[in-house]
């Protein structure tokens, strides 16, 4: 046993201090997250621990079923979105032309910008007197007159949260593009040519070809994307306040309200839902993927 | 099963590169044609074209009747089978014979038996419901060849289909090759490298060089009256011996000269080599045509044996002519024996000789 | 059949300029807000805020860059990002190191622990943190420390990732000549393969100081509930959109400030930094 460990020490020192600390943290995030979840506060002060009534509270208040349907509603658009316009654009660079590596550089230009300062573009752009109240006001010459009356964006649910899974979108792009690209060029050539030959016709080539190859590629964003759709907290926080999703419930709990326990309860429900929608992700990819390759 | 035409096809780039210069082929009603050369011939790229993966830059196609230039592929009626075999990943082995069908928007009782025979010609049976990752070398190879013939095409493209089979398995699957033509007696248009694979299968053979045809015809005339020097050296292994030297005239009696000593032009050629008097040539004679002698005589150069090559069946001499570094193979029996490093002499078979320009 | 390529020719020509433009107004709109005079941005609803200022003024970086708070706020961030890298690479790097070379059983099972600490979200996780860190003996950290240990715990897994990538592209055939002449374990690390793998080290240390410098979840929940003197920038740009009246052309100038370091470090290192955004894709 000693022998081992000392020949085994350079290891040993190696991967302890990282492990101590990820396993350290991994644990106490973990137990105070369950702690903190059982306990209920008043005015910012504990009350009782080890009780569920923070979360049989959250269910039946109807500010946490607004929340969740804010999210799902979010996580439901902005994760197919992200799919659709990531696939776009990797398919518009997957080809070589003159430019391609400008054309890159810039598609990937929103990942360079910090989520706060986009968020900031889009409160200046959009709130009250900005260009897109004025533009769609027809106060530009070049634009049609779309609304008679300004509209406070982010005082509109709909347009509010619609402004936050653009921002999302728009943000996170890129990386969908970058995972779709890397798939897209693993696919030679030859399998397009083969169906060319057999009397595929692009949308056949598309749909009985590329689609299922790229089932893994796909599979990879959608599960990405839908995990971050639904920890969002930046893009509705900022662009939505008034209309809080589950990530900016846990915000307001936690202090505005100084309730950690409701922040904690919010939290581990969260965790659960990421990990139902994911499995129910996987099904569903399978099924699709079956569906494709048939004879 | 249709006739192809080939009239005057061209390929030129955008960049001007110039990879076919007009090529003449026509290819009959169930022929099996090869088309041979080495890498960057433009064989792979003519074949190509044939089927509509290339746009063709000037000359005109002809499939059956039709002029095939601007047709898409599908409406050719033509089908392929890829170097790399382009079987798809994803899909079944019965999956990837039925994509044609599919797409074709055939019935799925009709898809079903159609698959079905075309797995059993290629000897498949069984294997429909395995992806090709589970599949051997071999096995691929036979998916992709049914994945083509249940299409039931005019013409039948094989893009280098053995290249990617170890040595065994390439000659087993020749023969299968033969017998599935002989079946369907379809069209094939046959593209390899491997010149033994193209005289062992073809009924023709176009060899081609650097984009242009260099001979085309039977196994048999392509061996025994190359054209050229390059058929005669790309055909036959091991390739034909050449040796340079000039056409003289003695006394009314025209002979081949070199410096190892003079070799007698006989009738046959003496047309030939008339037009070639006093110029540099080539002499071409394969291993097979050669022997060796012992003493001096007529139409005998003078050689050293540097190694010997034991095969089996027949064992190969390399040769050294004397004064000049280039070697030359000679056939012999396996119970003949030289002595290694002395003068001896190579004779040669006046008939089976070629004279080519330089 | 001509027509037909001219056709997706020019879809594809069409959908390139709208991604382009959709991706780069906004940009634009940022740079334009920063460089406004007053007259370009207080329109007083006579006319609408012009695509282009008016009179094009640098007055607002002259501004923060002479305001003593800005400078207060970008050095602790600087610091946090600074302090985050030295902890992650020093954590990280050996742990990665092992990680590539040995073949031990539970391997695996390291590996996963490594990245599972990623599996919970960081907003579930923003909560017990800032708990923590705001409660009891953790309270007394200073700030610096409370926030690049919270960071570290996003850069860490990250810098064992692409680490591990670097290790393994180094042929094991230097270290075994090291050894056979003579050289132990700590020693062939610290002076053959360590020399190889900076500069893949270095882009994964600036990998981790973007991250740190951008993250503003952990750091605004750990700031919101405690009363700091400093906040990090992205927090602190945060704080502006709640001021009585947000000044335009402050949060742009702000904005620009914070972007800047990381458009230059993301596109000096694009190779590096896409394998780091798509880390997570490989499983």
């Amino acid at each position: 046993m000693l022998k081992n460990l000392k020949k085994n020490s350079f290891l040993i020192w190696s991967l302890a201090p990282a492990c101590i600390f990820i396993i350290g943290f991994f644990v106490i995030i973990a137990f105070f997250l369950l702690k903190l979840s059982l306990t209920t506060y008043v005015g910012g002060m504990p009350q009782e621990t080890g009780v569920i009534s923070n979360y049989i509270t959250l269910i039946n208040s109807s500010a946490f079923k607004d929340a969740f349907w804010r999210t799902l509603i979010f996580v439901l658009t902005s994760t197919p979105l992200q799919l659709i316009t990531g696939l776009i654009t990797a398919m518009l660079i997957n080809k070589s032309f003159h430019g391609r590596g400008v054309v890159r550089s810039v598609l990937l230009l929103p990942l360079a910008i910090p989520t706060i300062v986009t968020t900031s573009i889009l409160v200046l752009m959009f709130s009250k007197g900005g260009h897109i109240g004025s533009l769609l006001t027809g106060q530009y010459s070049f634009f049609p007159q779309v609304m008679a009356k300004e509209i406070s964006f982010m005082n509109n649910e709909a347009f509010a949260i619609g402004l936050a899974i653009f921002g999302k979108v728009w943000r996170d792009t890129p990386i969908s593009m970058l995972i779709l690209l890397a798939g897209l060029q693993q696919i030679p050539q030859d399998q397009y040519e083969a169906a060319e030959t057999m009397g595929s016709k692009l949308v056949q080539s598309f749909t009985y070809i590329t689609l299922p190859l790229m089932i893994p590629s796909i599979a990879s964003v959608l599960v990405l994307r839908s995990v971050e759709a639904w920890k969002e907290f930046i893009f509705p926080y900022i662009l939505a306040p008034s209309f809080p999703v589950l990530g900016v419930l846990i915000e307001n709990f936690y202090v505005q309200q100084l309730n950690p326990g409701m922040s904690a309860a919010i939290g581990i429900m969260l965790i659960f839902l990421i990990l139902i929608c994911t499995w129910v992700l996987k099904v569903v990819l399978e099924a699709a993927s079956k569906f494709l390759v048939k004879v | 099963m249709a006739r192809l035409e080939l009239n005057n096809i061209q390929k030129v780039y955008p960049n001007g590169f110039v990879a076919v210069h007009g090529l003449d082929i026509d290819i009959k009603d169930g022929e099996f044609i090869s088309l041979v050369g080495p890498s960057g011939c433009a064989k792979s790229t003519t074949l190509r074209m044939i089927a509509g993966l290339e746009d063709i830059s000037g000359g005109e196609l002809k499939i059956g009747d039709l002029v095939a230039n601007d047709l898409p592929s599908k409406d050719r009626g033509i089908a392929m089978v890829f170097q790399s075999y382009a079987l798809f990943p994803h899909m079944s082995v019965e999956a990837n014979v039925g994509f044609g069908l599919k797409i074709k928007k055939v019935p799925l009782e009709i898809r079903k038996e159609k698959i079905k025979w075309a797995l059993d010609l290629v000897d498949l049976n069984g294997l429909g419901d395995r992806k090709p990752s589970e599949l051997s070398g071999g096995q691929r190879q036979r998916v992709a060849l049914a994945r083509a013939i249940v299409l039931e095409p005019q013409v039948l493209l094989l893009d280098e289909p053995l290249s990617n089979l170890d040595a065994k398995l390439r000659i087993k699957m020749r023969v299968e090759l033969k017998r599935i033509h002989k079946k369907l007696g379809s069209t094939i248009v046959y593209v390899t490298h491997d010149q033994s694979e193209a005289m062992t299968l073809s009924d023709r053979i176009a060899i081609m060089n650097a984009g242009e045809l260099m001979q085309i015809g039977t196994p048999n005339e392509i061996y025994n009256s190359p054209k050229n020097k390059f058929v005669a050296g790309f055909i036959g292994s091991p390739s034909m011996n050449f040796i340079s030297g000039n056409i003289v005239e003695d006394s009314g009696k025209i002979s081949f000269q070199c410096k190892q000593g003079k070799i007698n032009i006989p009738e046959r050629l003496s047309e030939k080599a008339k037009g070639m008097l006093n110029k540099q040539v080539t002499l071409g004679v394969r291993p097979e045509d050669l022997s060796i002698s012992i003493d001096e005589a007529d139409n005998c150069l003078a050689a050293t044996v540097v190694v010997r090559e034991t095969l089996g069946s027949d064992d190969f001499l390399a040769m050294e002519l004397e004064g000049v570094k280039d070697l030359i193979t000679v056939r012999i029996q396996p119970d003949e024996n030289y002595p290694l490093d002395k003068k001896i002499f190579v004779k040669m078979d006046l008939n089976k000789i070629h004279l080519f320009d330089e | 059949m001509v027509k037909k390529i001219k056709l997706s020719k020019i879809t594809w020509i069409i959908l390139i300029i709208v991604s382009l433009s959709l991706v780069l107004l906004p940009i634009y709109v940022m740079f334009k807000y920063s460089i406004s005079d007053r007259s370009s941005w207080i329109t007083g609803g006579k006319y609408p805020v012009p695509w282009f200022p008016f009179n094009p003024t640098l007055d607002m970086y002259r501004y923060y860059l002479a305001d003593t708070r800005f400078w207060a706020n970008a050095f602790l961030s600087i610091n946090v990002a600074l302090l985050t890298v030295a902890l992650s690479i020093i954590l990280g790097a050996p742990a990665a190191y092992s990680l590539s070379r040995s073949k031990f059983n539970g391997k695996a099972i390291i590996l996963f622990f490594i990245l599972s600490i990623r599996l919970i979200p960081d907003i579930s996780s923003a909560v017990p943190i800032a708990t923590i860190f705001n409660n009891g003996l953790w309270d007394y950290l200073p700030v610096v420390l409370k926030l690049s240990l919270a960071h570290t715990l996003l850069g860490l897994p990250y810098v064992i990732y692409i680490a591990q990538g670097v290790f393994e592209s180094i042929p094991k055939d230097l270290e075994e000549q090291a050894h056979v002449m003579g050289c132990g374990k700590f020693y062939t690390f610290l002076n053959i393969v360590i020399p190889l793998a900076i500069p893949g080290l270095a882009a994964g240390a600036i990998y981790v100081f973007l991250l740190s410098w951008n993250e503003f979840t952990l750091s605004y929940f750990i700031t919101a509930t405690s009363s700091v003197p400093m906040l990090p920038l992205p927090v602190y740009l945060k704080s502006m959109f709640g001021a009585f009246t947000p000044n335009p052309v402050g949060i742009a100038t702000i904005s620009l400030l914070v972007s800047l370091p990381v458009i230059v470090f993301t596109f000096a290192l694009q190779k590096y930094m896409i394998s780091g955004s798509t880390a997570g894709s490989v499983k």
